[in-house]
């Protein structure tokens, strides 16, 4: 199959400043990134109470106000691997009744670790290797870690034009 | 069936060849190792859900056409662990164009004479001019994009058949600083890269290595489609394993294995082996006079030898200002002037390129940076924010090494085989001197260039890094002792056979190898056309 998209065609499937860019849609995949850093691929409720308060104590500790869900239940499952679930389900209790900078800011060996592998994973999408769809957590890792998204780049694969001009809305820090 | 030419390999050298043949009616058999290419979103698929990111991450290692790998030197190689030869290419239709970085730079001059000029390698036996018309030819059928206005040393003609690609913003910014740089007297002015990259399909994927998404880039396999719809004939999954010659030394016929184990013999009037520098030199050590017993086109002792590859010196810092890179193909821009001078004649020239893709050639993808912010205990928004303005502000430059031909330097056959039987190369490989002190003088322009467009720390590798721009195992030149094939690229001792690709290259130069390849593959065409009848 030959592929080819012309800018002109590119633009008229998918608007540049459009925050969602539906990769799956261009491209004839089942899969699909969400361009922005804070826009949620799909609105799907959560599975389960500690989904929420894990997305919960994931925004707040990112510092991203909304995240992908498909990625929140993908960390989750790779947080899971380390620590058992009553336990998780208890840490995040705590976070949810409790003081919430107290948490972030404890000193508590065993919730660093578990704020240390939180942040890790969102951060890079590096997941255990599993089995069963390794493909595709690897996709969803590489597409959807919060690296890139703190840079608002998608990553290496995705088409990103205008690299010519500043970044958009960059706002310096420094 | 006889053919008029067979051809080994459907990567850009086979295919420009096959493109020219087919236009002027010749019956055309292209032999390729490996598979049929899959659709480009495979291939694009696959990179996506590749844990490891390197360039041979979408395609598929079949131990039947097996290739050298990234990330196990060793599965394909057979070396000592010292001689960490990194240089990979691909065996699919269409070859290693799939995930080239796709720069275009023509050879200067002076490339063409390096022993006259300087004192040292040899002589091309051709020149620049000899070429500059093939060139020309090569630019249209690559569909090069380039900027006119720059000198690059390389005399032309006419224009670029595109546009150029805009640089990007970080080249934009920075090219007024370095345009005040001197350094052995010349002017460090960042030039445009000539590119095959069409500047109205390129989206700016930042995957040029190893997959463009869009069809961008010149691949050989959208080439290689036009050329079998036209006539040429392809076969896949076939892997050259020794050509076997008659009486008067002439090639009588090509044994190939298919996948399945099976022998099949080919006969033609001209066989040309356009495999890769490593591929090519392989099959003709597999290759032996069934009288003498020696091994074939090899009087000179020199097939398998020279090899040479661009070796890099990387370096990378951190910019006080946001320049933002990470966006736009990977390498748009260059500095010229130290490919040539004096200085040739005590090390190596080089050519500087500035990347696009931030840090990630030294250090892999950027979540090590958000590692390292971890680490730190950073967290929350003010991590969103640190990680941000880093990667704002990476930048790399990398020099691209000109490398001189070491008979020492060389591929012979290992012990070891691959699934069919057919034995693995084994290699040699090691830097010297000249190459080792041009990486030296890279480390100081690229301080030079750091502390003018403002950097806050910096950072050198400390060994080279390969390009995979494999050359030099079989040589051309005009004396039989000491080249493989004469200018027209037949070869000394069998009349039928060619041989094309950038074994051939005498010297390395400083230019990516690609479009000379091509180059010599239109005139390797045009050759035959005027002179088939006088070949055998």
């Amino acid at each position: 199959m030959a592929l080819k998209v012309t800018r002109r065609n590119f633009f008229n499937r998918v608007s540049a400043v459009t925050l969602s860019l539906s990769i799956g849609q261009l491209f004839g995949q089942s899969f699909s990134y969400t361009f922005s850093s804070d826009n949620p691929t799909s609105n799907k409720p959560f599975s389960s109470q500690i989904e929420k308060d894990f997305y919960a104590l994931s925004c707040f500790l990112t510092g991203f106000e909304t995240l992908d869900l498909k990625m929140n239940a993908a960390v989750l499952n790779e947080i899971l691997i380390d620590f058992p679930k009553e336990k998780a389900a208890a840490i995040l209790r705590h976070f949810r009744e409790g003081d919430k900078k107290a948490f972030a800011n404890s000193a508590d060996p065993e919730l660093r670790s578990f704020r240390k592998k939180i942040l890790t994973t969102w951060f890079t999408g590096q997941f255990t290797p599993r089995k069963q769809s390794k493909a595709d957590l690897v996709t969803l890792g590489y597409l959807g870690n919060l690296t890139w998204a703190s840079y608002t780049v998608p990553a290496p694969g995705i088409p990103f034009p205008n690299w010519d001009k500043p970044l958009l809305n960059f706002e310096s820090s420094t | 069936m006889t053919y008029d030419v067979a051809i080994v390999g459907s990567g850009v050298a086979g295919v420009n060849l096959a493109d020219v043949l087919i236009q002027n009616g010749f019956k055309v058999l292209i032999l390729e190792a490996g598979p049929d290419h899959l659709p480009r979103w495979q291939y694009h698929q696959n990179y996506l859900a590749a844990p490891n990111k390197t360039p041979e991450s979408p395609y598929i290692q079949n131990p039947e056409a097996p290739f050298p790998l990234t990330s196990d030197l060793f599965l394909y190689y057979d070396q000592k662990k010292e001689s960490k030869f990194d240089c990979t290419y691909l065996k699919v239709a269409g070859g290693t164009t799939w995930h080239w970085l796709g720069t275009t730079l023509r050879f200067l001059p002076q490339d063409f004479q390096l022993k006259s000029l300087y004192g040292k390698g040899v002589d091309w036996p051709i020149t620049y001019d000899d070429l500059e018309p093939w060139y020309e030819k090569a630019e249209s059928a690559l569909n090069v994009s380039g900027d006119d206005r720059f000198d690059l040393g390389s005399p032309r003609k006419n224009g670029y058949p595109k546009r150029p690609i805009p640089l990007n913003y970080l080249e934009q910014k920075i090219a007024p600083h370095i345009q005040t740089l001197t350094h052995w007297g010349k002017n460090l002015r960042l030039t445009v890269n000539p590119q095959a990259r069409d500047p109205d399909i390129c989206v700016g994927s930042r995957s040029c290595i190893p997959i463009c998404p869009t069809g961008a880039k010149y691949e050989a396999a959208q080439h290689l489609a036009k050329v079998v719809k036209n006539g040429a004939e392809l076969r896949t999954r076939s892997v050259a394993a020794y050509l076997t010659p008659n009486n008067d030394q002439n090639i009588e016929s090509l044994t190939y294995l298919s996948w399945d184990g099976q022998k099949h013999q080919i006969q033609a009037k001209v066989f040309v082996i356009a495999a890769n520098a490593i591929e090519t030199a392989k099959l003709l050590l597999q290759s032996r006079d069934p009288k003498s017993s020696k091994t074939l086109a090899n009087s000179s002792d020199l097939v398998g030898r020279n090899l040479m590859d661009h070796p890099a010196q990387i370096s990378w810092a951190l910019l006080k200002e946001p320049l933002f890179p990470y966006r736009g193909p990977f390498c748009n821009s260059g500095i010229d002037a130290l490919r040539d001078g004096n200085f040739r004649k005590d090390h190596a020239a080089f050519r500087v390129q500035v990347n696009s893709d931030g840090w990630y050639w030294p250090k892999g993808e950027p979540s090590g940076v958000a590692k390292d912010f971890i680490d730190q205990g950073i967290w929350g928004k003010d991590l969103k924010e640190k990680l941000k303005n880093h990667m704002a502000r990476h930048i790399t430059v990398v020099s691209m090494i000109e490398q001189l031909p070491d008979p020492d330097n060389r591929i012979t056959l290992s012990n070891l085989k691959d699934a069919l039987g057919l034995p693995r190369p084994k290699i040699h490989y090691r830097l010297m001197s000249y190459e080792k002190d041009a990486m030296t003088e890279a480390k100081k322009v690229h301080e030079l260039v750091f502390n003018k467009i403002g950097t806050t720390e910096m950072h050198h590798n400390d060994f080279s890094e390969c390009s995979s721009h494999i050359m030099g195992t079989v040589r051309m030149g005009d004396d039989a002792k000491k080249a493989v094939v004469d200018k027209n690229l037949r070869t000394f001792e069998n009349r039928n056979l060619f041989l094309l690709g950038s074994g051939v290259f005498p010297t390395s130069a400083t230019a990516n190898p690609t479009l000379t390849i091509a180059a010599l593959a239109i005139r390797l065409g045009n050759y035959l056309k005027t002179n088939m009848s006088t070949i055998q």
